[in-house]
């Protein structure tokens, strides 16, 4: 028999304990029950159909709550009922944590080892973003950084628009004469020259600068004054070249002289002293000197004709840039009437702290260039290594749901919603990659950083207190790791039945399609990072035993600015038994040499002009290709006989090269010889094309000699010591010839211990993931083993049963990631180097065998577990 | 028949008319609300008291209690001046509306 008022009150009970009603909601919304219920009755209804109907039209308890959920807080005036809500607030989330922690820590080993490999992971991901921050982002600390912006130079050509960096020299003071929108212009002018300090030679840069440069860039001076920029005769130096030069005293005062070329020498007084630039600063100078000296370094007029290096802008505000843009409209029909030759179609801005970006498509630049090859391949490596780490997180909380079953019942019964628990899942896995990057963090201080600056050579630092960009980068890491990792999960056990689950029926089918393809990614991931440490390990070995081309071991080469040092290198080498031959240059191989436009008939080819003597390409062991090499006559007379090298005769398009006649500054020269190609540079980038003639007396800059075996160094404090003797206690200049390329070695090296470095830490990923999915394995399949073993399996038989799996999927995956890794290698090395050892499948095979290798040696751990356990503690949970 | 989004754009000047007669509880407004819109209400019986509540926390309504036959204390409703004024401006808006379709439409289309 239906009771109204036991149906009323059952109804009432249902929106007891939900916190949005506040006061008396409950009352009104009764009555409002009882209201229509009477109505309804009025009409013709019996009892029961009227509650019925007017149930119905009220709405479900769930839409009802969430209605009045949105006006609850307004309603929540009082301060008791604030700190009661705020109460409930913080046991929901206590409870939360509470849950997550013994989640956690009931699955301690796969949490553990989740954990550690995420941080790996994000330490790597934290490096990277140090790393790209600090190429990519250059010179953003001057203060005035928005407000300064080159002026480009913008020609048509045949195959589109060209930028150009260089400016015509009197642009700047008329922009800000002619300009309201700019306060300020700077030209700059760079050029290479040679200082000498107390009888010391230097080479250095140095940069003609208009008088507000340091107003406009943030470049504090650590002593003396900017008085170089107004006055001729005075220089600024950078942190560096000072101690270059004067070692760590105060240089201010001081003066050095300045070899600028064409035979202009200058005695510049130091005016100041830069501090040490920010790692971050792209413009920069060693030596600083005020544009004025520049009319007395280069004849060159000020005109619309002759370019400077860069013209700087500061606008007043960021905004008129554009503005600025346009006026400088006006300026371009007087560049084009100066020179038929150089047409300009307009001038366009570029923000300082875009200049690096955009360095690439740019000619003729003052801006830094960015390695984007380091940055884009680390940036992708280190996505894949977080991508591993989040699917490894994601492979065992799905294998691990199977344990929480009985959780997720009791929550669903209790009447939390699916949203409540994929709410759950999500705020734990939030936690766990908060953790993750606070490890993550701490590796990165102690361990992963100070690694990465060694490998690479670089001196970058975490500075957490000034890096807003890190902070963004930090709160995306953990919400991005955290939902990639935690979404499929959390959806995934949310939508388990109550009643399936208490059941006994739900089995968590292993055939899951999602599973499979994560697993096998995780492992192409692997694949891929740990082939490419491997190739360029291989690579590095290969260029460190590539034939150059010529004699590297033995040989010393000094340097000799003038006759009398000539002499005193020339006696003291004669004087030296170990000294087995010499002769004198004007170019040293992989040291200095010229470039020079070539003609030969109506090609011009810019080449490499080595001046050399007729014994030098002998002793260094350069191999001859055609014709002969210079002759006793050719010595004696000084014909004017060259040799070229085979990159030269490819490039000039020469079929029979001996004979032909070359064009280089208007005087000819006959080919005798072709000589086969040689490194003069490093690996990088193709062998130029090269001309070698016979140098003149006076030009000879170098004494290059043949040395015993072992004698190196003694041969050269040998010649060291005389040499002093002469020059009151100077220092000679000299080199071993194997020094030419250690600049290259070093750096490849770098590449490699990075690559290595990756490599390893993916391989440490895999077997972090691989330990824990097949723990997982074993656990979710206790009861098999237990069987198993009562029936005298031996555990590491079950244990490699268990995870027959896991090496099917590597077989996959190996596949898979092959073919990959092969052809984005092959690509990627294409691109860094012009010369690179060959791929072939052995570099592919041997991480096919360290992953099976690592995965059987991680398994094997299990055997322990498997071992120890008792099957009738096993069988006796059921 | 009316769109969901334009019903629901009538649902305060229509309480706030309504209780302009006098003080009302829910049931009245809900019920007095069918008539008007020929039985299409612009909210489910849940959905009015949220809407009074805020109105309420808006100051342009007012509630107080009094006993009732049967059950808890019966809720009413009334009006305040903030909400007469309200009211004013809400008219002034569908007039200007009301006028621009006369304007557009003629007289007579837009009356109906």
């Amino acid at each position: 028999m239906f009771n109204l008022k036991a149906a009323i009150d059952t109804w009432r009970h249902q929106h007891t304990f939900s916190r949005a009603f506040k006061g008396r909601d409950l009352d009104e919304l009764e009555q409002h029950l009882r209201d229509q219920v009477a109505y309804l009755i009025a009409t013709g209804l019996d009892e029961e159909t009227a509650f019925r109907v007017s149930i119905k039209e009220m709405g479900s308890p769930i839409d009802t709550e969430s209605e009045y959920r949105d006006v609850a807080w307004m309603k929540t005036r009082d301060r008791r009922e604030l700190s009661a809500e705020i109460k409930h607030m913080g046991a929901i989330a206590t409870s939360f944590f509470v849950v997550a922690y013994r989640n956690l820590k009931k699955n301690r080993t796969s949490s553990v080892i989740s954990l550690l490999s995420l941080s790996v992971a994000i330490s790597v991901a934290l490096v990277t973003f140090l790393y790209v921050e600090h190429v990519v982002l250059k010179d953003h600390f001057h203060e005035n950084a928005d407000d300064i912006f080159l002026v480009h130079q913008v020609t048509l050509e045949e195959y589109g628009e060209q930028l150009w960096g260089h400016t015509p020299a009197n642009l700047g003071p008329l922009l800000q004469d002619e300009i309201v929108d700019v306060e300020r212009t700077i030209r700059l002018q760079t050029q290479d020259v040679s200082v000498s300090v107390d009888n010391r030679k230097f080479s250095a840069g140095v940069q003609f600068a208009d008088p507000g440069f340091l107003d406009m860039f943030t470049f504090p001076l650590s002593s003396g004054t900017d008085a170089a920029l107004r006055e001729n005769g005075k220089v600024i130096l950078s942190a560096s070249e000072s101690r270059r030069f004067f070692g760590e005293e105060d240089p201010v005062g001081k003066s050095l002289t300045v070899n600028f070329g064409g035979g202009t020498v200058q005695e510049l007084t130091v005016s100041g002293v830069a501090a040490e630039f920010p790692s971050t600063a792209g413009i920069k100078f060693d030596l600083l000197v005020g544009y004025s000296l520049l009319s007395t370094v280069v004849p060159d007029p000020v005109d619309w004709s002759t370019f400077t290096s860069a013209t700087f802008v500061q606008v007043n505000d960021p905004g008129s840039a554009s503005d600025v843009e346009a006026a400088l409209d006006t300026f371009v029909n007087r560049v084009n009437a100066a020179d038929v030759e150089w047409q300009i179609t307009r001038f366009t801005l570029d923000n300082l702290k875009s200049l690096a970006r955009n360095r690439d498509r740019v000619n003729q630049s003052i801006a830094p260039h960015v390695p984007w090859a380091p940055v884009i391949v680390l940036s992708i490596v280190s996505l894949l290594l977080l991508l591993m780490s989040c699917f490894n997180y994601m492979n065992i909380s799905i294998a691990k749901s199977a344990g929480r079953l009985k959780e997720i019942g009791v929550r669903k019964v209790v009447g939390a919603h699916r949203k409540h628990l994929i709410f759950q899942f999500l705020a734990e896995n939030i936690l766990l990659c908060a953790t993750a990057v606070v490890f993550g963090l701490i590796i990165t201080w102690l361990f992963t950083m100070p690694q990465f600056n060694q490998l690479a050579g670089s001196d970058i630092s975490i500075g957490l207190l000034n890096d807003g960009l890190l902070w963004q980068f930090l709160v995306v890491l953990v919400l991005g790791t955290g939902i990639v990792s935690g979404a499929y999960p959390a959806l995934f056990v949310s939508a388990f039945k109550p009643t399936v689950i208490f059941k006994g029926n739900l089995t968590l089918n292993r055939s899951r399609p999602l599973t499979k393809v994560l697993l096998i990614f995780q492992f192409v991931l692997a694949f891929v990072t740990m082939s490419a440490g491997i190739v360029f390990t291989m690579n590095g070995r290969y260029h460190e035993s590539i034939d150059w081309g010529y004699t590297l071991d033995h040989v010393l080469v000094f340097r000799a600015d003038n006759e009398a040092e000539l002499t005193i290198i020339r006696t003291a080498a004669e004087q030296t038994p170990s000294v087995i031959d010499m002769t004198f240059t004007e170019s040293a191989i992989g040291f200095e040499y010229d470039r020079v436009d070539a003609n030969i008939g109506d090609v011009d080819l810019e080449s490499y002009l080595f001046g050399v003597s007729q014994k030098y390409l002998g002793m260094l062991g350069v191999g001859l290709s055609s014709g002969t090499r210079f002759s006793d006559e050719d010595a004696r007379l000084g014909a004017e006989s060259i040799l070229v090298n085979e990159s030269f005769v490819s490039q000039a398009g020469l079929v029979e090269p001996i004979g032909k006649y070359i064009l280089i500054d208007s005087t000819e020269y006959a080919i005798a010889g072709v000589l086969k190609d040689f490194h003069s540079e490093d690996l990088f980038s193709f062998i130029e094309p090269s001309i070698f003639r016979l140098s003149e007396d006076e030009d000879i800059k170098f004494v290059t000699m043949t040395v015993q075996a072992g004698t190196g160094i003694a041969s050269a404090s040998s010649i060291q010591e005389r040499y002093k003797q002469a020059f009151e206690g100077r220092e000679p200049i000299y080199y071993f010839q194997n020094q030419a390329f250690e600049g290259f070695l070093e750096e490849s090296k770098g590449i490699t211990n990075i690559f290595s470095f990756i490599a390893l830490l993916s391989l440490l990923i895999s077997c972090l993931s691989i330990y824990a999915l097949s723990s997982q394995n074993v656990a979710n399949r206790m009861k098999e083993i237990g069987v198993r073993k009562v029936l005298g399996g031996s555990p590491a038989s079950i244990a490699q049963l268990v995870n027959r799996r896991l090496f099917f999927f590597m077989t996959a995956a190996a596949v898979v990631a092959g073919p990959l890794a092969y052809y984005g290698l092959d690509a990627l090395l294409d691109d860094m180097y012009a010369y690179r050892m060959d791929l072939n499948a052995l570099p592919f095979i041997l991480t096919y065998l360290l992953i099976i290798a690592t995965t059987a040696l991680t398994i094997s751990t299990q055997t322990r577990g498997i071992r120890n356990a008792r099957p009738a503690d096993i069988m006796r949970i059921e | 028949m009316l769109s969901k989004s334009l019903l629901s754009a009538t649902v305060t000047p229509l309480i706030l008319s309504l209780l302009k007669e006098g003080p009302q509880y829910g049931f009245q407004l809900l019920f007095r609300a069918r008539k008007l819109y020929h039985g299409q209400v612009p909210w489910s019986n849940s959905k009015l008291y949220p809407i009074l509540h805020r109105m309420e926390h808006d100051n342009w309504i007012e509630s107080y209690w009094q006993p009732s036959d049967s059950g808890p204390d019966r809720k009413y409703y009334r009006i305040t001046q903030a909400g007469l004024e309200r009211l004013v401006v809400t008219q002034k808006e569908w007039q200007f509306v009301n006028s621009m379709w006369s304007e557009l439409w003629g007289p007579d289309v837009a009356a109906g």
